[in-house]
């Protein structure tokens, strides 16, 4: 028949199929611009969907990860803090003590003296944060140190009373002890005495920190360990010191051999000092690694999140001109309906 | 010639003209039914002078077949696509919130964020949250397969059941035109409905038109099985009222044979019916077992080991199943874990759980795999140990259409990525199968549909030539007359 035909039917429905193809578009034009984002990521990414997934994962995992680092972080800045005041603690104890020593050598002043510095540390040692004993290392639910006074320290200072009586053969309170020499107490301090505070005894009667510390990872592949815990040399040697002025200043020991286990306190002393020192910078350390994990990690997240844009997101420029390109063809589609629906036959004859 | 003679041929000219205006008006009757065939009323001068009309109705054959195999195809993708889509909606809601990937990567974080505040049992909690989170996603996605599973084989038997009342109004339909045909009486009536009888038929399963003499027609499969030769074939469809892990879906036999399934030797590869078994023995086959795998390897990802060397077998950790305290054998598909896969009790705090054991371990109580000996409530190692070994690498099944040696978090990505990528190209063929099949029927309604305005012209000319027709026999009449009058 026809060289080439048209059916009547088929140009009305081909108009109406158009308009609605463009209607979905619109539709999705519509919903890319107002979320800047693909209307259906699945279908767009098909076969590479699973980086957009992975790598809002990895977003939210660095978010998180600067989160957990800020709690190390402020974990070891009360750390310093401790250490800090601990520091300013046996200075002054220093300072005093060998002005005491030099001058009237006032027991009762010692003592006071000494008790103070006791307490300051045991308090520095058992501050927590978020709950956490800091300086327990991972026993972090039981305090750091005992308290010498208190019940807790009460295994500890029956531990030193003992460790006199044996090696003397009596306690400090009693009438021979007003004879021991400066030789013979410092053959305490380096013997018995020194012993107390070895690793077993330290464990079980002053301390039940581990030598451990907390372990967390501050990127997805560094795990730092929070350094010092109450089992390093420098609080021992803190504690030492003051204890033995605590335990010992009023007891029936003559001056000399006050003199003697006043000077074993401040050598112990110094040397803690120096050690904390060290502690700190190890702490330091720490911080430092910390500080630049989150620094490598927010340059990161700014990586994924344009890679994630790169690979999800819409220019909002195209997106639009879409939108008009696709109204204006719209309209032109409506207005051509209109008019081949009006346009037939029987109106000419 | 005589005046008898142009006036016979006049009356046979005012038939066929009132003949083709008859065939015009049906034709522009027909306008708005897409199946509609146009009538083709030709004039036929025979040897006598006088004249008749010879109605043909004109379909292009080949175009017709194109156009029912296009309309098969584009069934099959639409029927594939529309359940990809239903499991991608669900899936995928809320940019992927739901799928495996993702929320493995949750739990990744939820661990890692318990093992930075090892001490603290609300992060501990929160972590068991997100466990029991994944847990029901990955259920809840198992049970959505299988109903979706159940929903196809209840789509397929209405396709049958359609299919054979279908085929039954051919029998009727066919007997009558192979009966009109042969007496020579009009059945474009019934041609038209036959034509689009088929075109439903193909929507169902792909046919080949086989056309006989007296207008018969005798319907293969594809695969040339026969469907249809005078009366219906038997076709054979076994629903499920259910699907399990294990359950077997039955195959479609037509007159007999297999025509879907591995037993199939040659199985049909269009129309709905093709699509929604691809879909239930291939694809859905493929998510159920990458669900399996995933539950499997978070089982085992989560077990615990025994700490002493002493070479006990892994147990459950924070995930078990209903085979625990047992570990599912590594690298083997264990049907329905998916859907077994629970957050275990005894660290579960909602459940009267210790979830602390997840930082210590020894969860099943056996001291020999406790992790932190020391007991130190700070003890963050198990926990990262939990964390990397998501992104350890494993072993998985085969059979699941996925590589064998990934990690837990690359294989779920991969799923993820497969499922995609297949909804991206079911989506795209059934965009452009959608096309073909609207290009064909276009193309055959162009071909063989009314113009409103060509019918309208004919019936101009067909007016035109009545007038012409009337004109001559009353001319002849008052020559008649003049003849009369003058004897």
């Amino acid at each position: 028949m026809k060289l080439s035909s048209i059916s009547t039917h088929a140009l009305h429905s081909s108009l109406r199929n158009l308009t609605m193809a463009k209607q979905i578009d619109l539709n999705i034009a519509q919903k890319e611009i107002v979320t800047g984002r693909l209307a259906d990521i699945g279908y767009s990414l098909g076969g590479k969907t699973h980086f957009a997934v992975s790598i809002e994962n990895e977003m939210d995992l660095i978010s998180q990860m600067k989160v957990t680092n800020s709690f190390v972080t402020r974990r070891m800045e009360t750390m310093q803090l401790s250490i800090g005041s601990m520091v300013d603690a046996a200075n002054d104890f220093l300072a005093d003590m060998s002005t005491e020593i030099t001058t009237s050598l006032d027991r009762s002043f010692l003592k006071s003296l000494s008790l103070s510095a006791l307490e300051n540390t045991t308090a520095s040692l058992n501050v927590a944060y978020k709950g956490e004993y800091i300086f327990s290392g991972v026993n972090s639910d039981s305090p750091s140190i005992v308290e010498y006074e208190g019940a807790s320290g009460a295994a500890a200072k029956q531990a030193v009373q003992d460790a006199f009586t044996n090696h003397f053969g009596f306690d400090a309170n009693d009438p021979s002890a007003a004879n021991l020499s400066k030789a013979d107490m410092e053959g305490f301090l380096d013997g018995p005495y020194n012993d107390l505070f070895n690793d077993s005894n330290w464990s079980t009667l002053w301390s039940s920190a581990s030598d451990r510390g907390i372990r967390s990872k501050v990127s997805s592949q560094e795990l730092v360990e929070t350094p010092s815990t109450a089992q390093s040399e420098a609080y021992r040697k803190l504690i030492a010191a003051s204890v033995l002025m605590v335990e010992f200043a009023d007891t029936q020991l003559n001056d000399q051999a006050i003199d003697g286990l006043a000077t074993g306190a401040l050598n112990l002393s110094s040397n803690a000092v120096s050690e904390l020192a060290n502690e700190q910078g190890l702490i330091g350390l720490v911080q430092e690694r910390v500080s630049r994990a989150d620094e490598r990690m927010s340059f990161q997240k700014d990586v994924l999140a344009n890679q994630l844009n790169d690979l999800t997101g819409v220019d909002p420029y195209e997106a639009v001109t879409r939108l008009q390109s696709l109204s204006i063809s719209l309209e032109a589609s409506y207005a051509a309906t209109a008019r081949i629906q009006s346009l037939s036959i029987m109106n000419y004859i | 010639m005589t005046l008898s003679a142009a006036l016979r041929t006049a009356t046979s000219s005012l038939s066929s003209t009132s003949q083709q205006a008859a065939v015009t008006s049906r034709n522009i009757a027909g306008i708005g039914d897409p199946n509609y065939i146009r009538r083709d009323a030709a004039v036929v001068t025979n040897y006598y002078g006088t004249t008749r009309v010879d109605t043909q109705r004109v379909v292009n054959q080949a175009l017709f077949d194109s156009s029912l195999m296009a309309n098969a195809k584009y069934a099959k993708s639409d029927a594939i696509a529309s359940s990809i889509d239903r499991l991608a909606s669900f899936q995928q809601l809320n940019e992927f919130s739901n799928s495996a990937a993702s929320l493995l990567g949750e739990l990744k974080n939820a661990t890692e964020f318990a093992a930075a505040t090892p001490s603290d049992n609300t992060t501990l909690n929160s972590l068991v949250e997100n466990a029991r989170s994944m847990a029901t996603a990955l259920n809840s996605s198992y049970t959505e397969i299988m109903n979706t599973k159940t929903d196809i084989d209840s789509a397929i038997r209405t396709s049958v059941t359609n299919l054979r009342t279908m085929l039954a109004q051919l029998t009727e339909l066919n007997d009558a035109i192979v009966e009109g045909s042969r007496f020579g009486n009009d059945v474009f009536d019934e041609l038209d409905i036959r034509d689009s009888l088929l075109n439903e038929i193909s929507t169902e399963i792909g046919i080949n038109v086989v056309s006989r003499e007296n207008n018969d027609v005798m319907l293969t499969l594809n695969n040339g099985v026969v469907l249809f030769e005078k009366k219906p074939r038997d076709i054979q469809f076994q629903a499920m009222p259910s699907y399990g892990p294990n359950t077997q879906g039955s195959n479609l036999f037509v007159d007999g044979v297999p025509v879907t399934g591995d037993d199939s030797r040659l199985p049909i590869y269009t129309g709905a019916i093709a699509g929604n078994f691809e879909l239930r023995d291939r694809y859905l086959v493929d998510q159920q077992n990458q669900l399996d795998e995933i539950a499997r390897g978070l089982i085992e990802a989560y077990s615990e080991q025994d700490q002493t060397g002493g070479g006990k077998p892994a147990l459950a950790g924070l995930f078990t199943w209903d085979g625990g305290p047992g570990v599912p054998t590594s690298g083997i598909l264990q049907p329905g874990i998916a859907g077994s896969l629970s957050v275990n009790e005894i660290v579960d705090h909602t459940k009267g759980g210790d979830v602390t054991l997840l930082r210590d371990g020894a969860i099943n109580g056996d001291a020999d795999y406790l992790s932190n000996t020391a007991g130190g409530a700070s003890f963050s190692d198990r926990l990262y140990e939990l964390s990397a070994n998501i992104d350890k690498g494993m072993t998985f099944d085969s059979s699941s259409g996925l590589p064998q040696d990934l990690t837990l978090q690359e294989y779920a990505n991969q799923s993820l990525d497969q499922f995609n990528a297949l909804r991206q190209s079911t989506t795209n063929s059934r965009e452009y199968l959608g096309e073909l099949s609207a290009g064909f029927k276009a193309a055959l309604q162009n071909e063989n549909g009314v113009n409103l305005d060509y019918e309208m012209s004919r019936l101009l000319e067909i007016e035109r030539a009545y007038q012409a027709t009337a004109k001559l026999l009353s001319t002849v009449d008052e020559m008649l007359e003049t003849l009369i009058a003058s004897i």
